[in-house]
């Protein structure tokens, strides 16, 4: 197999937590997944701050990132991250529950690489997560910098 | 020649004679031709020589005849018809004083002497005095002749209602006629010798008299106009038209002029006429046009100063509730519509006054006019009349027009302004109810825009709940499939059939719920997504949904027909989710069919094209066809047809938002018919009708 990058999952919800994780591990996507729960939380990550201030040098191969969000919510997440030049290269994938055009207009408008609507039912949402997974942490080479997990 | 003056003149004679029209009528005699033939003094002017002659009647009339015929003296004889029985014979010498040529009847000169013989003194005598009567007579006669002359030109020149006045070179006045002193005021004496400057002070100007004053002819002989100076100092417009002629070696001229006051009135009143229609032609305009109030009143003050000539004009509108005039429009010297008159108590001053009796007022002398109270501004001005007419709906005032003028106004024009009061209250109350319909439509429109406001705003708030709900159910139902999906798989081998069963049904009902709230989200969006109208192909988009469609109908045997599908203009992503839902209902609902046959095609109605989608599925009942196109109304069970009862509805939604109409026909197990409209699509001009409501 393939070197397996390091994903960050921005998701409140713990059942779509749980869901998510049960997805990748289904589609064998075992890479490490590091869970945050909110906006915050996810800037904390990626700039190495707070809890993670202690955390292994590099960035993940994709962010899947929830719209509706505590604290600070995942627009202004991907806005940080896209206006940052240390973070822009790192590919954002929006995974939510909004197919609404604003949405979808201000996150291409900021720089979203994807944007995913995740599907009611289970099968189609493991279809999903298989597509952006394979894609995203598998196929894709991420820009210098990124971290793998075995690295 | 007079019969007074042949007599002055036969008196001195000595022998007799006669006066006698050539039919022999006695005019005058002389005393020995009275005692001659013993004619009475009194009586002998209606005598006739016939009678007091014996000679035969037509011997005499020959005798005249041949007198009056000739310029030379004919002798003759007559022959006396005395008392005492005695016929003395005379002989006599006849001459025409006045010829039968130049005016009949001839007037004759008979000369009488008594035919005696022997000559000596008397016959001497005779001779001599014949030589001077001759002489008296040839003189006469010229004399005469000038005179008659003299006399037609005078019964001409006095007759003429034209001033004649005849200069000589120097500019003096030689002559006039009893017309000039009519036309000037002056009598004759005070005429004759003064300048003809004194009658037309600039006459030079017009008449080249100067230069015809050196020998050269006037240079003007056609009538011109120019003022006369009356004696009393009034200038007289006149038409002077000037003549030259010779007398005695002498230019002199001769001045024609006619006072033409009475042709310039008429001219004045004529233009005045033509003013007075135009301004009623030009107020029934403005009146008829649809302005506001108030710039209609505008433009009939400015009409009327322009047309009658006025210093200003002013209308006033009543102010019923409190009983005031309200100045509305002033136009000529002073045009605001604020200051002392803009608002006029009925009852007070001239305008009050006027709307309280309802009476027009109108005066020539506005100076010493009681009820034109500023007299100073009016003199300083030189104002002259006033006009001020009520406006009149049904013997009720609802305003008042006033115009003052630096000239006199003639009747006509207190004719015309009357009947301007009568259109402009006409006009008035016309305003005034198309005003009252103009507020009541605007407060309408603003009620309707309001509450469509209104509706448009709860209709957004309706649409924003579903939205939130709808959004807020997809993550629950999210969970339950999934989660149902990971006690299957950890839990399948350990549960009994009915516990699989119940997680099956779990997972379906959770997914039909999440397609069902997918659909109303979409149905949603629907609403609220901006249209982008462009110019449809439908025939390619129909054979693109035909092929979407063919993945989940490889099984079936389904025949298409295509009809006419021309170009359309619509929003391309929301008519294909048109002919999408209609399509894969036709598809869906003929399920049944050994052999479905779907026909899609249009036809031209009017200005819209009318597509269907005709199919020979199960159909449906008429009577629920109102059913059809409302939001999770469905016809058929779930089990039998899958669906979620949203697509028609959303069918129904794009084809109002692009102006159209959708509807349905078909029976029960005999196929059905879903038509929908759009306008059609034009080269030029409007593209399609514009969106009625977003909201909706």
């Amino acid at each position: 197999m393939e070197e397996l990058k390091r994903i960050l999952l921005v998701e409140d919800s713990p059942n779509d937590i749980e869901l998510t994780l049960s997805a990748l591990e289904s589609n064998h996507l075992a890479n490490e997944v590091v869970v945050v729960r909110d906006g915050e939380e996810a800037l904390d990550y990626l700039y190495r701050r707070g809890i993670f201030k202690l955390r292994a040098e590099g960035h993940p191969a994709v962010v899947l990132l929830d719209l509706k969000l505590p604290k600070v919510d995942g627009l202004e997440v991907l806005e940080k991250i896209k206006a940052d030049p240390e973070l822009k290269t790192i590919p954002v994938v929006m995974l939510t529950s909004s197919r609404e055009e604003p949405d979808l207009k201000r996150s291409y408008m900021v720089g979203v690489n994807a944007y995913v609507v995740k599907p009611v039912d289970f099968l189609d949402f493991v279809e999903a997560l298989k597509e952006i997974g394979l894609f995203w942490a598998v196929l894709n080479q991420p820009p210098p910098g990124s971290v793998s997990r075995l690295g | 020649m007079t019969s007074e003056q042949f007599m002055q003149l036969a008196r001195l004679m000595p022998e007799p004679m006669l006066l006698v029209s050539d039919e022999g009528r006695i005019l005058a005699a002389n005393p020995p031709a009275l005692e001659a033939l013993e004619l009475e003094e009194e009586a002998y002017r209606e005598a006739n020589l016939l009678d007091k002659v014996s000679n035969p009647p037509e011997k005499i009339r020959e005798y005249l005849g041949a007198c009056a015929e000739s310029r030379q003296i004919v002798l003759g004889a007559l022959c006396s018809r005395r008392s005492d029985g005695s016929n003395p014979v005379f002989r006599c010498e006849g001459a025409a004083v006045r010829p039968r040529t130049e005016e009949p009847p001839a007037i004759l000169l008979l000369r009488l002497k008594p035919r005696e013989p022997g000559g000596g003194r008397l016959a001497e005598l005779n001779k001599k005095i014949e030589d001077l009567s001759r002489e008296v007579s040839e003189r006469r006669r010229m004399e005469e002749a000038l005179r008659a002359s003299e006399e037609q030109y005078r019964t001409v020149t006095e007759t003429a209602s034209d001033a004649i006045i005849t200069i000589d070179q120097e500019g003096s006045i030689i002559f006039v006629n009893r017309a000039a002193g009519k036309v000037f005021g002056y009598g004759p004496e005070e005429m004759i010798r003064q300048k003809l400057s004194l009658l037309m002070p600039d006459y030079h100007r017009y008449v080249e008299v100067a230069s015809a004053v050196i020998g050269d002819a006037p240079a003007a002989r056609e009538p011109v106009e120019l003022s006369g100076l009356h004696k009393s100092g009034r200038e007289i417009p006149i038409e002077l038209s000037f003549g030259e002629f010779e007398r005695g070696g002498r230019h002199m001229f001769t001045a024609i002029v006619r006072d033409i006051s009475e042709r310039k009135r008429a001219q004045e009143a004529l233009i005045m006429r033509v003013h007075e229609a135009a301004l009623g032609a030009e107020i029934g305009a403005v009146m008829a046009e649809t302005d506001i109030l108030t710039n209609t009143l505008q433009r009939c003050t400015e009409a009327i100063v322009r047309h009658l000539n006025a210093a200003f004009a002013r209308i006033w509108t009543l102010n019923q509730a409190e009983n005031v005039l309200e100045l509305k429009a002033s136009a000529g010297m002073y045009t605001h519509l604020d200051g002392g008159h803009s608002r006029v108590p009925v009852g007070k001053f001239k305008i009050g006054l006027i709307a309280q009796e309802c009476l027009p007022h109108f005066t020539n002398s506005v100076i010493g006019d009681p009820r034109v109270g500023n007299q100073e501004w009016a003199k300083r001005e030189g104002m002259v009349s006033f006009a001020g007419y009520p406006l009149t709906i049904e013997e009720r005032v609802v305003g008042v027009l006033a115009m003052f003028s630096r000239e006199k106004l003639r009747d006509h024009t207190a004719n015309a302004l009357a009947s301007v009061a009568n259109i402009l209250a006409q006009g008035i109350k016309r305003k005034w109810v198309e005003e009252e319909f103009r507020q009541l439509n605007e407060s309408l429109e603003r009620r309707i825009l309001e509450r469509t406001a209104q509706l448009e705003e709860a209709n957004r708030e309706l649409e924003s709940f579903s939205y939130s709900v709808s959004h807020d159910l997809r993550a629950p139902l999210r969970h339950v499939s999934g989660f149902a999906e990971l006690l299957q798989k950890r839990a399948a081998s350990s549960l009994d059939e009915s516990s699989l069963r119940y997680l099956k049904t779990i997972s379906e009902s959770a997914r039909y719920a999440g397609t069902l709230v997918d659909d109303l989200l979409a149905f949603s969006r629907m609403g609220r997504a901006e249209m982008r109208r462009s110019l449809v192909r439908s025939d390619a988009m129909v054979r693109e949904v035909i092929e979407e469609l063919s993945i989940d109908t490889r099984d079936r045997a389904i025949s298409w027909v295509l009809g006419e599908l021309p170009e359309v203009q619509a929003d391309p992503a929301m008519l294909r989710l048109v002919f999408r839902n209609l399509l894969s209902n036709a598809v869906k609902y003929t399920r049944d069919r050994a052999e479905a046959r779907i026909e899609v095609g249009s036809r031209a109605e009017g200005d819209e094209t009318v597509f269907f989608v005709r199919d020979n599925g199960i159909g449906f009942d008429m009577k629920y066809v109102d059913k059809l196109f409302g939001v999770f109304q469905r016809l058929h069970s779930a089990e039998r047809f899958e669906g979620t009862g949203i697509g028609l509805a959303n069918v129904r939604r794009i084809v109002v938002r692009h102006g159209g109409r959708a509807w349905a026909e078909g029976a029960l197990d005999a196929g059905a018919t879903f038509y929908f409209s759009l306008s059609i699509y034009r080269e030029q001009g409007d593209h399609g009708r514009t969106e009625a409501n977003p909201a909706c």
